[in-house]
């Protein structure tokens, strides 16, 4: 057991369905460091998200444990920020008001609470929004302003879901490189879920390929893409390689994926 | 809650995409204003608004006077602005309007008191709407003016008997409009918050409370109409006062022209009870309108 990081052991989640038991997740075994990012990679229901809720205590497991600096975690806690696809935003709070909301639950003095806000702000680019309401936001600064929300509450963790699925690829592009550069100036374990190849591999440092029905993990690309990285990165012999690899995994998964479906039609 | 910055520059983005939308339409005539879920500019709605009147006023001349139709059965707009008149020169109905509204307000807001969270605990808890769910389905569906007689019965004819006909009438709606409101609240909005180290205990009034607050208020707004029909058949029998009190005495002495002024009063109030809401609304729940 690491003493550090996050540590994921022996984690299996079973649905039970009309059909029979759904084997969600199948001895999840990995390890992911302090200040590590890692991302979860694979075709939709393969368990990717169960197993980034179940790190974030939203969901049990069935069986397995998960241990966190050595301690076994139990129930969702400010350790661990998570950020999801949908907007989450509460829409009753300025942009500030958001990113403060976990600072006042820890009865952090106002006016540090605001100076760390402002901190945030500035971090993912939004001076001069600070009063704005969410409504008012377009997609990708609602997930800006949830991003610094979360990591305004300083986790260990920041759990990320698919927090670019609903952005157009240009805007889902320039969030990456924001991510990144916020990544940088303040360090965490970041284990993001995504189905994007590309995202997965331009972001991390290890990309966890997981396979579906039972949801496994299947491979594990380290990707020694010399950091900080930018949007040209995206085009070079190295990163084509490595995207070929995923996609390789990835297709072979989706082609078993789609024989089963036609078989048992 | 919020900063009056925010408030502000909410509130002028606001403005600016609705004046650029109403500008966008002003290029449409009236009748292209038709699109669906499409905004039309203020002068339109006031235009339409104000049509919409003056077409039943002007049905209602137009029956009266030109096709002539017996005043006992359908008094003329000036026979029920002239009964009106004195009506109002009679201190009486003044203190029968005031009944009414205080009748009225005082069921309903216990009514609200009660209901409010209820449903809240009926919709954040599943033990909660387990216990209590069925009965208010059953409660709502017992006919608030059969009850009458037994209220007459148990707590006599005075105020406690008329606020028990409103109680009855609108408390188990609200209950479960409340619950249903209470269970639009996006799961992901709660999940999210117990990440930023919200206690399970705190989430229903940091989060839901907030988040589901204008549905509540249009719910309550919904079931004050009711309330208001409820009143009026709760003063119909055993009363001494108030708007359904005179509507009735006006039928003993074949007063159409009285009942019509009722009546009207009745959809006055409603009316301006409507508007209130909403300028309410839209003052303290600006934040809720989705910039589509």
């Amino acid at each position: 057991m690491i003493e550090t990081g996050l540590d994921i052991q022996g984690v299996n989640k079973i649905y039970q369905s009309k059909n029979g038991n759904v084997f969600a997740l199948d001895q999840i075994n990995l390890q992911v460091h302090s200040k590590e990012f890692v991302s979860l990679l694979g075709t939709s229901g393969c368990g990717k998200s169960t197993l980034l809720r179940i790190i974030c205590g939203l969901e049990e497991a069935t069986s397995g444990t998960i241990y966190h600096k050595g301690r076994q975690l139990q129930g969702p806690g400010p350790d661990r920020g998570m950020v999801f696809q949908a907007y989450t935003l509460f829409p009753w709070m300025t942009v500030s008001e958001n990113i403060q909301f976990g600072l006042k639950q820890k009865h952090i003095a106002k006016k540090e609470a605001k100076e760390i806000a402002e901190h945030y702000i500035e971090l993912v680019g939004l001076q001069g929004f600070e009063g704005q309401c969410p409504n008012s936001l377009s997609g990708g600064m609602k997930q800006r302003v949830a991003i610094a929300r979360a990591l305004a509450n300083d986790p260990d963790i920041l759990l990320l879901d698919e927090p670019f699925g609903a952005l157009d690829m240009q805007t889902r592009g320039v969030m990456q490189e924001l991510l990144l550069n916020v990544w940088q100036k303040s360090p965490k374990m970041i284990v993001m879920v995504t189905h994007d190849i590309e995202e997965a591999i331009f972001l991390a440092d290890r990309v966890a390929i997981m396979s579906a029905r039972p949801g496994r993990i299947k491979e594990i690309l380290d990707i020694a893409i010399e950091r900080p990285r930018d949007y040209r990165v995206k085009t070079s012999q190295q990163f084509v390689e490595y995207k070929e690899r995923a996609t390789e995994i990835i297709r072979e998964e989706s082609m078993k994926l789609l024989q089963t479906k036609i078989l048992s039609a | 809650m919020v900063n009056v910055n925010g408030k502000i520059s909410c509130a002028i983005q606001e403005n600016l995409i609705l004046e650029n939308r109403g500008k966008k339409h002003w290029r449409y005539s009236l009748l292209q204003a038709f699109i669906p879920m499409g905004r039309i500019p203020k002068t339109y709605t006031i235009l339409l608004a104000t049509a919409a009147f003056v077409g039943i006023l002007g049905l209602w001349f137009s029956l009266t006077l030109l096709v002539g139709i017996d005043a006992f059965f359908l008094p003329s707009p000036v026979a029920t602005l002239d009964a009106a008149r004195i009506l109002l020169s009679d201190g009486e109905f003044v203190l029968g309007v005031q009944m009414t509204v205080f009748r009225v307000m005082m069921g309903f807001s216990i009514a609200a008191a009660v209901a409010v969270p209820m449903g809240l605990l009926i919709g954040t808890y599943a033990p909660a709407s387990a216990m209590l769910e069925y009965v208010f389905s059953f409660v709502r569906y017992l006919p608030a003016s059969a009850f009458i007689p037994l209220f007459i019965l148990w707590i006599g004819i005075d105020e406690p008997e008329k606020i028990a006909v409103i109680i009855l009438g609108s408390l188990p709606q609200l209950v479960l409009m409340v619950a249903t409101n209470v269970r639009n609240v996006p799961m992901s909005m709660i999940e999210v918050s117990y990440t930023l180290g919200t206690s399970k205990a705190d989430v229903l009034w940091k989060i839901i409370l907030p988040k589901a607050l204008p549905d509540i208020v249009d719910s309550l707004r919904t079931v004050l109409g009711w309330a208001w029909t409820y009143i009026i058949v709760a003063e119909l029998v055993g009363a001494s006062s108030g708007i359904g009190y005179m509507i009735i005495q006006s039928q003993r002495m074949m007063n159409t022209s009285r009942i019509f002024v009722g009546i009207l009063t009745i959809g006055l109030i409603g009316m301006i009870i409507d508007i209130a809401f909403k300028v309410l609304h839209d003052y303290f729940f600006y934040w809720n309108k989705e910039v589509r």
